[in-house]
């Protein structure tokens, strides 16, 4: 194309990253859903399906939360100054708009979260009844 | 906000890491988490914007956008049946010798370890295609599990490797040169495997017996060859595709490895296993393989610009420049640091968060940054292998067939003589430090 066409694909660079970023944000979700995100299993292999409950549903609320929390809240306000100023990504000389790729991190932490907290209830379930909520 | 010495920061996040990713929590979350909590204890709110604009400025990094592709590819590899056909080809040739299968094993290693790049994949590849032919065959199953650990555990050092990706942005070299310094020591280490193998195999006349000749295939040179052919070319003319146009600075690594998934794609194609399905599974797989790494990737690139900000390099600085033990007890140490990690941490994380911190302060070491690096790269990979806490162990245990037998004692016992192999190595790479950077040299462009 580049060649045939004489013309450098000046969008292609800066689009590479926002699929990039698209991918890594949106995929958390799902990898989250499979259990992909990978755990150090030294200890917590040795652990019942109660202990291995205990440590997700404790560590769900004092680090999950308030980092998936901080995290959704400021590229919110990132965001939404983006939208207000007209901001445009300086990767390259195509200056797209900033805010469809601002949207999907936004996007793709709060899903991120959501099956965070899925997950909470069901280990909570789980820590409680000692059997599996499904 | 708390006043707190940059020493205690250092002492304070490092701490908060280790406890945390210990209690098997999903390991970029306390990662991220620690930043979060030192960072606001001692900067407050500010602390916010590094975390949020590190983590999204990572996941767009054009470099690290490899690693999808690189993943993408091996996958699909993976599936188009390509090491079955490698192993049937070369079966026919070496299953006569002694010592033949494992030979095979380690030489579709070093293959698979050009496409593939995750040690996870290739070590499981080799534990079902060739582990159990090894076994039945009468190989002692410790010497067939150390070979196939060995053999899998290349895919982290030879081109084009996932590692190699991520150390390249973190250390800021580049991932071609990366490429081509692990090129030679990729090759020294397969070689050594593969001498070792014969020699012992020549001496202990049980441990890896021949194929009897009524098992043997017996096809004409002709045919041995076309097969042969057939299932190797298309692959290597893939790897050397991919690297080539690195090598002759006509494409950038993402660009290369854009191109390989899509030869890949059409290989696969060729051998008839396409499927729609297939290619379904495949980019699942890859999405989940990238996410993964490049949640940890973002969180630890925000760790370490919190670290940064609150002084913690200088004092990392100071503590190893100031070390009384010269730059080479400096260089060993780190190596052990390494090392030990291995064990514990996935590499994924050991790379984003330890080699941004050290790799700034190896020129005032007085190392080449492209040796430092292989060096790491090369030690990681025996850490993977020694036991108790090897990755690789755990990979071989879960995908080899129960029915085998083969126990822990018997990978443990396998293992070890590959880990003094490894050893050597290092030590012909302090040795001889052209053998990592002879080739890198050569590269136009880069």
């Amino acid at each position: 194309m580049r060649y045939v066409f004489n013309s450098p694909t000046f969008f292609a660079h800066e689009l590479s990253t926002m699929i990039g970023g698209t991918i890594a944000a949106l995929g958390w979700t799902y990898t989250h859903r499979y259990h992909g995100h990978v755990r150090v299993d030294v200890i917590y292999t040795h652990l019942t399906p109660r202990g291995k409950a205990l440590v997700d549903v404790i560590l769900t609320l004092l680090l999950f939360f308030p980092l998936l929390g901080i995290l959704i809240m400021n590229s919110t306000e990132s965001l939404l100054f983006a939208i207000k100023m007209g901001e445009v990504m300086r990767g390259s000389f195509w200056y797209p708009p900033a805010w469809p790729i601002k949207m999907i991190m936004v996007v793709g932490l709060s899903l991120f979260a959501l099956q965070g907290a899925a997950h909470f209830v069901r280990d909570f379930y789980l820590l409680v009844k000692d059997k599996p909520y499904d | 906000m708390i006043d707190i010495s940059p020493e205690v920061v250092t002492i304070l996040m490092f701490a908060g890491i280790l406890v945390g990713v210990l209690s098997g929590y999903p390991l970029a979350i306390p990662i991220g988490a620690t930043a979060l909590i030192v960072g606001y204890l001692t900067m407050g709110a500010a602390v916010f914007d590094i975390l949020e604009s590190r983590l999204f400025s990572l996941i767009r990094n054009i470099v690290i956008l490899a690693a999808p592709l690189f993943v993408f590819m091996g996958v699909m590899l993976e599936r188009s049946g390509i090491a079955e056909r490698m192993y049937d080809a070369l079966y026919m040739w070496l299953s006569g010798f002694r010592g033949g299968l494992a030979v095979i094993t380690v030489v579709i290693g070093t293959i698979l370890a050009a496409t593939v790049g995750i040690i996870g994949a290739s070590v499981t590849m080799l534990a079902l295609v060739a582990l159990p032919a090894m076994i039945k065959r009468g190989y002692s199953k410790s010497f067939s599990s150390g070979v196939v650990c060995a053999g899998g555990c290349l895919g982290i050092l030879i081109p084009p490797s996932i590692m190699l990706v991520i150390y390249g942005p973190m250390a800021q070299i580049s991932v071609g040169k990366l490429f081509f310094a692990a090129f030679v020591p990729g090759l020294v280490l397969s070689g050594l495997y593969i001498t070792y193998i014969i020699i012992r195999s020549f001496f202990q006349r049980d441990i890896a017996p021949a194929v009897p000749p009524e098992e043997r295939s017996q096809a004409s040179f002709l045919k041995k060859t076309t097969i042969l052919m057939a299932a190797i070319a298309p692959t290597a003319l893939l790897i050397l595709s991919v690297l080539g146009t690195i090598f002759f600075g006509i494409a950038s690594p993402t660009e290369a490895a854009a191109v390989g998934a899509l030869a890949a794609t059409i290989l696969t194609f060729a051998y008839g296993r396409f499927s729609w399905r297939v290619l379904r599974e495949t980019a699942l797989q890859t999405l989940k393989i990238t996410s993964m790494i490049l949640l940890i990737g973002g969180l630890s690139y925000a760790f370490v610009g919190v670290f940064l900000a609150l002084g913690g390099g200088k004092v990392i600085q100071n503590l190893v420049l100031t070390a009384p033990v010269g730059p080479w007890g400096i260089f060993a140490i780190i190596m052990f640091v390494f090392f030990i990690l291995g064990f514990f941490i996935d590499w994924i994380g050991i790379l984003f968060i330890m080699v941004p911190i050290i790799s700034p302060l190896v020129p005032e070491l007085g190392f080449d940054p492209l040796w430092f690096g292989m060096m790491i790269v090369v030690n990681l990979q025996m850490s993977f292998m020694t036991p108790p806490f090897a990755a690789a162990i755990f990979y071989l245990r879960g995908a080899a067939d129960p029915e085998l037998g083969v126990t822990m004692a018997d990978i443990i016992r396998g293992v070890i003589p590959f880990v003094f192999i490894i050893i050597f190595a290092l030590g012909l790479f302090i040795a001889f430090p052209q053998l990592i950077l002879w080739l890198p040299s050569k590269m136009i462009g880069g």
